[in-house]
């Protein structure tokens, strides 16, 4: 122990079994080797205390981190690397996208290339915001827009799209465990909150990564620029370059922007270049729905309630008004995707209630209120 | 070879399970020393994952390191600098000088023995909030995160006498506050225990 004869606080403050000792509680443990040391050369012990004083006085501040939050790092970062494994993202798209078109092989895939868009949802709200089904993993979901108007779409992890015309997408749930969709066009997604499993879009050279939010990404196949405007929550931007750096000095030559609502993200493909603007509410609602009116319903009748819903998102929503009549809805919604929205408004409404997308329409089917 | 440089062979050499290691053992300590420059865990979720994600795919290409905890630090760090500068392009005029470090120091209240204790460590909790922001971080890597001089140096990306200047100035300030304002409490002391 001779050593701490030349010890300043700064040496203390350096040694970690000093600052054990400190945050042990210090003299209060009299057998403790610095206890005794100090207590045995008092003369020396004026730096020692000093020390001690300091590091009773910085204790770190440190708020807890949400929880799962280290979890979602770990499963994030082995999902990316297991994805980049395969290190053909890109063309494993259009390969699998051919396999599907010729041979037509997954079953419980609802669309054909030949058909009008057709999709069913199912009412009960726990089927369509339940995880998404590990057995789907790596299968493909496709959808195209053919028509002039916007297409409401459901994803089989219970995030709604409003494919625009002229647009196609296609969704995978990979076994990383990130959602992925492939983008050409324009589409507004409302993405189901589900921190572990990130939600990606992916078109032509741009990445558009999220958790649980909303935002629509314009991208069709002849655009000079793409955009991405958020509306709620917040998205990650990207441009990966082909080309890998080696050096870790070179890790932080990554492009990424980190958008958050009321602002637009511009990305100019030819430089590669992003640009950012901030968007009022009226540009904004050129690029997403309104729904500042359908978040709050008190005592309205069920029909006006559906027809609302469907107005903020430039949807059609068909139903027999009737079997309604008399019936009122008092509800909250909050950012929820479409579809969930739906699913409250249908439980609530009565059991017998539910709603099918097909052909491009809402339809909500029922027998009548709370039966 | 010690543990830590054991284990970044495994990683180099395309282990995943010492990815996974190096994220356990490390994700906490960079989170929290992310947050000392960006207020939006969100954000630094993301650019942990990304070092680690990049880190994975140049593996082949990184050198032999035998602390890892200061490697992966000046990784997160040049990348936070990065998102912020980009931020400034478009947003605000901040210069890298300005990159924040809002360390926020508390008092072991539990620890403190008696009135006159408290004062005292009040006192010099108030002097080290106050420090400036490359004084505080620098004080940061090497009492709370058991950093070398030589190692704060390269993370924050300065000489290695600019690194041990932050620290002794800091120190020399903390201790500037002790012998004064010391004394002044022990008599302040002795008057109550006198009247």
């Amino acid at each position: 122990m001779k050593i701490y004869f030349d010890y300043k606080v700064q040496d203390y403050l350096a040694d970690e079994s000093f600052r054990r000792w400190v945050l042990d509680g210090g003299l209060r443990n009299q057998d403790s080797a610095w206890s005794r040391w100090l207590l045995q050369n008092p003369d020396y012990a004026g730096e020692a205390l000093k020390a001690r004083d300091i590091l009773l006085a910085a204790r770190p501040v440190e708020e807890p981190f949400e929880e799962g939050y280290f979890e979602t790092i770990r499963r994030e970062t082995l999902g990316a690397i297991q994805a980049n494994r395969r290190n053909v993202r890109p063309l494993w798209w259009q390969a699998a996208a051919a396999v599907l078109v010729v041979s037509g092989l997954l079953g419980w895939l609802l669309l054909d290339k030949t058909q009008s868009p057709e999709t069913v949802v199912v009412a009960q709200r726990d089927d369509v915001v339940a995880p998404p089904d590990t057995s789907a993993a790596n299968t493909v979901f496709l959808q195209k827009n053919s028509s002039d108007v916007i297409l409401p779409v459901a994803l089989p992890d219970g995030s709604s799209v409003l494919l625009h015309p002229g647009s196609e997408l296609s969704y995978r749930h990979t076994t990383g465990g990130t959602r992925e969709v492939q983008l050409t066009g324009k589409a507004f997604f409302e993405v189901t909150k589900n921190p572990s499993s990130p939600f990606l879009v992916y078109s032509g050279e741009m990445v558009t990564r999220v958790l649980g939010t909303s935002f629509t990404v314009t991208a069709y196949a002849n655009d000079a620029d793409f955009s991405v405007v958020v509306k709620t929550g917040q998205v990650a931007v990207s441009a990966p370059k082909e080309k890998m750096e080696t050096a870790a000095a070179d890790l932080d030559d990554q492009t990424t922007i980190h958008l958050v609502p009321n602002e637009q993200l511009f990305f100019n493909r030819k430089k590669s270049y992003f640009k950012r603007k901030e968007i009022n509410q009226r540009d904004m609602l050129r690029y997403v729905p309104d729904t500042r009116n359908v978040y709050a319903f008190e005592d309205k009748p069920v029909a006006d309630v559906f027809r609302q819903i469907g107005m903020a998102y430039g949807l059609d929503i068909d139903m027999e008004e009737s079997l309604f009549s008399g019936c009122e809805l008092t509800t909250n919604l909050t950012d929820e995707p479409l579809f969930e929205k739906l699913s409250i408004l249908c439980s609530a409404v009565g059991p017998s209630t539910s709603f099918v997308v097909k052909e491009g329409r809402i339809r909500v089917i029922s027998k009548g209120c709370n039966q | 070879m010690t543990e830590e440089e054991q284990l970044w062979r495994h990683f180099t050499n395309g282990d995943e399970k010492a990815l996974e290691e190096l994220i356990r053992l490390f994700g906490k300590p960079l989170a929290l020393y992310g947050r000392k420059m960006v207020k939006d865990d969100l954000l630094i979720q993301d650019c942990i994952q990304e070092v680690y994600i990049q880190l994975w795919q140049y593996r082949a290409n990184l050198r032999q390191v035998t602390e890892i905890r200061p490697y992966l630090f000046t990784c997160l760090r040049r990348k936070l600098i990065t998102i912020l500068k980009r931020e400034r392009l478009f947003v605000s005029t901040e210069n890298e000088e300005e990159l924040p470090f809002r360390a926020e120091f508390s008092i072991e209240e539990r620890l403190i023995e008696n009135e006159t204790e408290a004062a005292r460590v009040r006192l010099i909790n108030g002097y080290i909030n106050q420090l400036p922001k490359r004084q505080k971080e620098a004080i940061y890597l090497r009492f709370f995160e058991n950093l070398s001089n030589d190692e704060i140096a390269t993370v924050m990306g300065i000489k290695y006498q600019t690194a041990t200047n932050l620290i002794h100035e800091a120190l020399t300030s903390l201790r500037e506050s002790f012998p004064n304002k010391f004394t002044t409490l022990l008599l302040a002391c002795l008057d109550f225990f006198l009247y």
